[in-house]
């Protein structure tokens, strides 16, 4: 008995599409292939779309396929797993005025723009961000200002 | 340096985070089928199969469903280990994985992988192993029939018509039907080759192993097909969807049944039509009959082939007998003894109603049987059959008056040995008594059943002169 491969089984299709879901698919990969797979693409697609009888049964005599089992290739899994742009890029850094405050207790680190007196912060609130640097596990080398 | 807390965002977009993970989840599965499925495949082929290049890469849903099941924990134990002990024992894994428990979309794969199995087999002619390999196909799909996986895939597929479903099994039977017709396609069986001549003298070519294997396969298959009919579904009730299916399956297999049969016998009438009885052989003559009786030695024989090939046999039989061809009684023979298990089948369906219109064929074959038979209680036995199957016959009812009178000779030969005077004996007396009985009786029945009998009268007139000379009485 010779054997014909199984459509399906050859495009790596998921037998319980529809015949409109197939068509879509088919069209999407065919829009990849070059013209001479088209034809065959083609001739796959008239099978397994315009034969309700003849779909079921390939259907029925093809390995099941789920959703995470498709029959891609590595590469093509690979890329899919690969971060699209942008999508994960860390969020842009925007200095807040808990970062400015928190900043000023490290005089060394803002020579350039030496705060007035008048404007620094209480010592109240220096001890407090302190606090919470050392909870956040910064490695915070400035003691606070004694009270 | 200037600590800067990152702005509280919200996390990554949810759909991005999950088709990540899915993605990475496909890969996974992609690399552990690239290891197991070739494992899997040559365990589940029992070391007779390797996997093919596009078998990891197919075979993934597979490996996911696989490990899933119950099962997993006895298959996966055993999956590394290719010692022969390991191998011996597959057998009796296998059974307790079943044991276990299977889904139903595992079994899905297994019907179609010792599908394939079966028909590599059958390719390498290998037929033990393939019907191994198909019987556990065929479990593998009673078990997916039997679950509530095929209603849900006839619904997730769409596939609502009833003829789609009634012709979804197609794929399981046609190929046998396939099978059995390039069997007997050597002897030119071919729809476009059933009117070539064949060579006269020659055996005509037939595959009988492929022949069987695939008749055996199909043979199974109805079983099981009405196994699953009867077998109602644990509501009591065998679901509509799955009722269409293994009745369209039957129904498929009885059309393509009945269509081999009859191409079969057109084929038997043409090689019959061959034959030329201007310059007859005896090998022409039986290459019909046996390329047939091989046919029919594996599959069953219809009343319609019964039938067919009787009247055949008969036809010829009156002509060669025409021809008072010198070998006529060794040709009859050889003739009526390759044929003789059509008509056996022949009379046993016209006892049980199977078959009509075809008494009269029967009881001449019958009567042909007899006529070539040595002893007379063989020649009366075959008769007195054919009076049975068509009551009346003249023939048969002839040859039988004709083997009775043959009788009541023999025993007015022992009658004229007996001297008159010894009768005065009692007990001789009987005895000449019981035996002139006998005679009369065997007159009687030879009259009443062939009155035409021209030897009545002379018979008659002996066993009258008998008994009268032994001065019985009636």
């Amino acid at each position: 008995m010779s054997e014909e491969k199984n459509p399906f089984d050859a495009l790596g299709l998921d037998p319980t599409l529809s015949a409109a879901e197939l068509t879509q698919k088919l069209q999407r990969e065919a829009q990849r292939m070059p013209q001479e797979e088209r034809e065959k693409t083609r001739e796959i697609w008239r099978r397994l779309t315009l034969n309700d009888v003849e779909r079921a049964q390939l259907a029925l005599f093809a390995h099941p396929r789920g959703p995470e089992a498709s029959a891609d290739s590595f590469e093509v899994l690979r890329a899919q797993i690969k971060a699209p742009s942008g999508s994960l890029e860390p969020p842009p850094l925007r200095a807040q005025l808990f970062d400015a405050l928190l900043d000023l207790q490290h005089e060394e680190n803002t020579p350039a723009s030496p705060i007035p007196d008048a404007l620094r912060p209480d010592p109240g609130f220096s001890r407090v961000s302190a606090e919470a640097l050392s909870c956040a596990g910064h490695d915070d080398n400035s003691t606070p200002p004694s009270e | 340096m200037t600590n800067i807390s990152p702005k509280n965002e919200a996390d990554p977009p949810s759909s991005t985070h999950t088709a990540l993970k899915r993605g990475h989840r496909a890969l996974l599965l992609a690399l552990r089928a690239d290891e197991l499925v070739p494992k899997l495949i040559n365990w589940l082929s029992r070391g007779h199969f390797a996997a093919r290049e596009e078998d990891p890469r197919q075979l993934r849903g597979w490996l996911k469903s696989l490990r899933e099941d119950p099962s997993w924990a006895i298959l996966g134990e055993h999956i590394d280990d290719s010692t022969l002990a390991a191998r011996q024992k597959w057998p009796e894994i296998w059974r307790r994985a079943l044991d276990a428990g299977f889904s139903a979309q595992s079994d899905h794969h297994h019907a179609l992988l010792f599908g394939r199995f079966a028909a590599e087999s059958a390719r390498a002619r290998d037929f033990e192993l393939a019907r191994f390999f198909y019987n556990e196909a065929l479990s593998a799909w009673g078990r997916v029939l039997q679950s509530d996986y095929i209603p849900a895939w006839l619904h997730k597929a769409q596939i609502t018509d009833e003829s789609s479903r009634r012709q979804l099994l197609k794929p399981l039977i046609e190929p046998y039907f396939q099978q059995i017709r390039a069997a007997l396609d050597a002897s030119g069986f071919s729809p476009h080759k059933i009117d070539t001549p064949q060579a006269p003298h020659a055996d005509l070519p037939l595959d009988e192993h492929s022949l069987s294997y695939a008749w055996g396969a199909l043979k199974g298959l109805t079983n099981w097909l009405d196994a699953l009919i009867d077998k109602p579904l644990k509501d009591g009730d065998l679901d509509e969807n799955l009722a269409d299916i293994l009745r369209g399956a039957k129904t498929f297999y009885q059309q393509e049944y009945e269509r081999l049969v009859h191409d079969i016998l057109s084929r038997f009438g043409s090689l019959v039509d061959q034959i030329d009885l201007s310059e007859p052989s005896l090998r022409a003559i039986l290459q019909p009959y046996n390329w047939a009786d091989k046919i029919f030695c594996i599959l069953p024989i219809e009343p319609n082939c019964a039938a067919q090939i009787c009247d055949s046999v008969v036809d010829i039989g009156w002509k060669l007998r025409k021809l008072q061809l010198e070998e006529i009684e060794s040709w009859m023979s050889r003739l009526l003894g390759i044929s003789a298990r059509f008509n056996d089948a022949l009379e046993a369906f016209l006892a049980e109603g199977l078959a009509f219109g075809h008494n009269s064929t029967c009881a001449d074959f019958l009567v042909f049987q007899g006529e070539y038979q040595k002893s007379k209680d063989s020649r009366a036995s075959y008769f007195e059959r054919a009076i049975a199957v068509c009551p009346g016959h003249r023939n048969a009812s002839m040859m039988l008056s004709y083997e009775k009178l043959r009788e009541l000779s023999d025993l007015l030969l022992r009658l004229k040995m007996i001297p008159a005077a010894i009768t005065r004996l009692p007990a001789t007396s009987t005895r000449v008594h019981t035996i002139l009985e006998g005679a009369r009786a065997l007159l009687e029945e030879a009259r009443a059943l062939y009155p035409e009998n021209d030897a009545l009268e002379k018979y008659s007139a002996e066993l009258e002169q008998e008994s009268a000379r032994l001065d019985a009485t009636r």
